[in-house]
């Protein structure tokens, strides 16, 4: 049994390859099977909720075109990210304070600004201190220091600080006041407000003859002092406990934020939308191939149970398949999505379990078609005289239901199912854009954030996953055609 | 010959219901019935060929799937004397009757035991294999089915053993095959094969030469004639052509519109049909020999079989008939002996 299965297999398949539609089907399932299980075993287990919080996400551009749009005439002022945990600096203790010093450099050479500059400190927590305090000067490549472009001060209570996921800014007004102070002949041109609203330009930029702001290319020396007061003169064993911390914390970094940036770019949060199409492969797999699977599986058993009992049972399943089908399927996706929606909105499994509800809909609405096509085909294939040979052979009803009918239903199945495939995966996108949000990086989630938050010129966001579905779906369709002209020999050429 | 009957039908019915009208659906009238068998009592002795012949749409077919067992009569008993292998299992579920009625439900067990006993062979052996199974899949079925064989290996050399009876030779070259690389013939031979692994003591065979080329039906027949005298199997063969009826059978019963209207030893019923429908039907058997030619306009019945929803009163052959009189259109006729092992029932021979 088990060689005749795997020889049909190998039959199929080299049917399969011996056509170029299913060459090329084989061959795009295969890098995307590939690709969703590096995917799948990369997948960081709590990747929704960070793909859903806001902060990890403050240091990196936002709405960025990929890196190598630059070699198409975009100009991309440079994106500067560096772990301070692992970064050189020069240890000062002065009194009861020590002081860490980081100098960093920044290459400008673009003919855009960057967006701005952003700390991020996550899982630091220092024991026995009395303040934490963060300066960032910047030298220009003109010569000039703005100080303290970006102050952070915090106090300890009960002697330790602990800072869970933050992400520093600068304080505009107070940036724009430096600013001013150092270059009074901007006020000719603009007004303090209009610094502070767009300090990136004015803190990267410089005044032309022809009154317009334009970058200042060059090295930017970053100074970045981190000043931690202990409450009282610092000892060795003081600067160990606080190298230690900063070397312990889970991210402690420093960004002159850019405007490319990934593979792939980012969204209006600073999202990479490379990792969320990489990610999303393997869900969008799951979701296509559950689907046609579960749906195919009900459709074949209800089919064959209906068409091969007949009588009530037959009648009792057609009928119910008529009122699944006269359902319209969309309102009440929506309906059901708002009532998960509101039941589940506070927990945290939420969007998981409003795509399995998606799914769980799709497929209750799904196996209808192919249950009729199956029963019709059961009929058929039943009042065959085979069927009444292998009866007076005293086979039962499973066994002809196993041995006589499924295997020539197989074939239709397995097409059915491949072609199913690409319909979940569409219908999920087609939700998704109309407001049906689960909240998982889907690719139709992605495309969903892109008409609501996006704006037509942001290719990066629209192209990419639209393509991710469209070669899914293509593969599928690719596969599902030479599936059926393979187990169909009827069509199959000459 | 008849002192050892393996099967006796008694006043066999088999009617369906029909529930055309609205009030019908409803269950407010009674339903109408289609009669497909009406009331047909016959014996089947041990190593007999017993021939059922009639136009299409007689019941003969009906009769037959309910003897295999595929249908349910609607009245009437169906006894059938089992083998002494059978006996044993139908005897350890409180069966001890000599025969059984197999007209009515067994349990799983008996079921399939009382199954193994009556095979069949199909009329069509295009469409009684299955076209996606090779020739051992077809035959291996059964005897997995009915556990018969410890292993593989012991089943293909049932195989084996049966293909040579049916003189499928060599086996070895046919049982990879699938149906579609046979003939016709040997398509049918191994249908035969498929009756016979089970090793029955009937088989009902259901036209089994009128999809065959008429060259090779003579080998069939001559087939199933060896393998009844091999085994002392006996046969119920159901045919609508007399020429192969007269060539096989032993006995013979011509059937009309679901009644048995004659019955008798092969060589009475052909020499001495007294039934006028039966006349007809010898009449109708074409001539190989062109002088006789003009002999075939004889038949003289008219008109076409009526349906068997509604069957005519009285004799149900009366409309069809060139004799017939009053008494036929009131009354059915009886069943009665004209002369030793010949029936028939017809007003014509009954004597006042």
């Amino acid at each position: 049994m088990m060689d005749r299965f795997k020889a049909f297999l190998y039959a199929i398949k080299s049917e399969v390859w011996s056509q170029s539609s299913g060459k090329a089907a084989l061959t795009l399932l295969s890098f995307l099977i590939i690709l969703s299980i590096v995917s799948a075993i990369m997948l960081p287990p709590n990747f929704v909720s960070v793909w859903n919080d806001p902060k990890p996400w403050g240091i990196k551009p936002k709405d960025a075109p990929p890196q190598w749009a630059a070699f198409f005439g975009y100009s991309c002022a440079p994106h500067y990210e560096a772990d301070l945990r692992g970064f050189r600096y020069v240890l000062g203790i002065s009194g009861n304070e020590v002081s860490l010093k980081y100098t960093l450099t920044y290459n400008l050479n673009s003919k855009s600004f960057p967006q701005g500059i952003a700390i991020k400190i996550d899982g630091l927590s220092l024991v026995g201190v009395q303040s934490f305090r963060i300066v960032l000067n910047i030298t220009r490549p003109d010569g000039v220091t703005v100080p303290a472009v970006l102050t952070y001060l915090t106090t300890a209570t009960n002697g330790s600080i602990a800072i869970t996921s933050i992400v520093l800014n600068p304080d505009t007004m107070k940036l724009a006041g430096t600013l001013i102070t150092l270059y009074p002949q901007l006020l000719s041109v603009v007004n303090l407000n209009d610094i502070a609203m767009n300090y990136p330009t004015y803190l990267f930029g410089t005044l032309t003859n022809t009154s317009r702001i334009s970058p200042l290319n060059g090295l930017y020396r970053l100074e970045l002092l981190v000043i931690i007061a202990v409450p009282r003169i610092a000892t060795a064993a003081d600067v160990n406990n606080i190298v230690n911390a900063f070397r312990d914390s889970q991210d402690f970094r420093v960004a002159v934020i850019g405007t490319c940036y990934g593979v792939l770019g980012t969204d209006y949060r600073g999202r990479d939308i490379g990792l969320a199409l990489f990610f999303g492969l393997p869900i969008a797999l799951l979701i296509g191939i559950g689907t046609a699977v579960l749906t195919t599986l009900i459709g074949l058993f209800a089919g064959l149970v209906s068409g091969y009992y007949g009588g009530a049972i037959d009648e009792s399943i057609q009928r119910f398949i008529d009122v699944l089908g006269s359902i319209p399927l969309l309102p009440i996706l929506i309906l059901i999505a708002v009532a998960v929606q509101q039941a589940y909105g506070a927990n945290p499994y939420k969007p998981i379990i409003m795509l399995l509800v998606i799914l769980g809909t799709l497929v209750v609405f799904g196996w209808g078609g192919l249950a009729i096509v199956v029963r019709s085909m059961t009929l058929s294939i039943k009042s065959e005289a085979y069927i009444e040979a292998a009866k007076v052979a005293g086979a039962s009803n499973w066994w002809i239901m196993v041995k006589h009918i499924i295997p020539q239903l197989l074939p239709y199945i397995a097409a059915q199912m491949v072609y199913s495939a690409p319909s979940a995966i569409l219908t999920e996108a087609g939700l998704s854009i109309l407001g049906i949000q689960h909240g998982l990086p889907t690719w139709g989630g992605i495309l969903a954030d892109a008409r609501i938050y996006g704006n037509v010129s942001y290719w990066w966001w629209i192209f990419p996953p639209g393509i991710a579905i469209s070669v899914t779906s293509l593969t599928f369709v690719l596969l599902g055609l030479s599936l059926e002209r393979a187990v169909e020999p009827r069509l199959r050429r000459v | 010959m008849a002192d050892e009957n393996i099967l006796v039908v008694e006043n066999l019915k088999k009617y369906y219901e029909l529930r055309g009208s609205f009030l019908q659906v409803l269950g407010l009238k009674s339903p109408t019935y289609l009669k497909a068998v009406d009331g047909i009592s016959f014996s089947v002795a041990k190593g007999e060929i017993f021939c059922l012949v009639g136009e299409s749409g007689c019941g003969k077919t009906t009769t037959g799937k309910i003897i295999v067992r595929l249908l349910e009569p609607t009245s009437g008993s169906v006894l059938y004397k089992p083998s002494a292998e059978a006996r044993k299992v139908l005897e350890s579920y409180g069966y001890v009757e000599e025969y059984v009625d197999i007209g009515k439900k067994y349990p799983k067990d008996v079921d399939k035991v009382l199954r193994r006993e009556i095979q069949m062979i199909f009329q069509d052996p295009y469409s009684s294999l299955n076209p996606r199974m090779r020739i051992r899949d077809i035959l291996e079925e059964p005897l997995i089915i009915h556990g018969i064989g410890k292993d593989r290996a012991e089943r293909l050399e049932i195989i084996s053993r049966a293909l040579e009876e049916v003189k499928v030779t060599p086996p070895q070259e046919f049982i990879d095959r699938y149906p579609h690389m046979l003939s016709g013939g040997q398509r049918q031979r191994v249908a035969i094969a498929r009756a016979l692994v089970l090793r029955p003591n009937l088989i009902v065979a259901d036209e089994p030469v009128s999809m065959l080329d008429v060259s090779i039906r003579v080998e069939i027949l001559q087939l199933m004639l060896d393998i009844r005298k091999s085994r002392n199997i006996s046969y119920i063969f159901i045919t609508h052509d007399l020429a192969v009826a007269s060539y096989i059978c032993d006995r013979i019963a011509v059937m009309y519109l679901g009644k048995i209207v004659e019955s008798g030893e092969i060589t009475k019923v052909i020499n001495n049909p007294v039934h006028p429908y039966t006349r007809a039907l010898i009449e109708a058997v074409p001539e190989p020999n062109p002088s006789n030619r003009l002999s075939l306009r004889k038949v003289d019945i008219i008109g076409e079989i009526p349906s068997a929803v509604n069957i005519p009163p009285g004799c149900r052959f009366h409309p069809r008939c060139p004799f017939a009189m009053d008494v036929c259109r009131r009354e059915e006729p009886p069943f009665i002996e004209i002369e030793k092992g010949h029936y028939t029932s017809c007003w014509l021979y009954h004597k006042k």
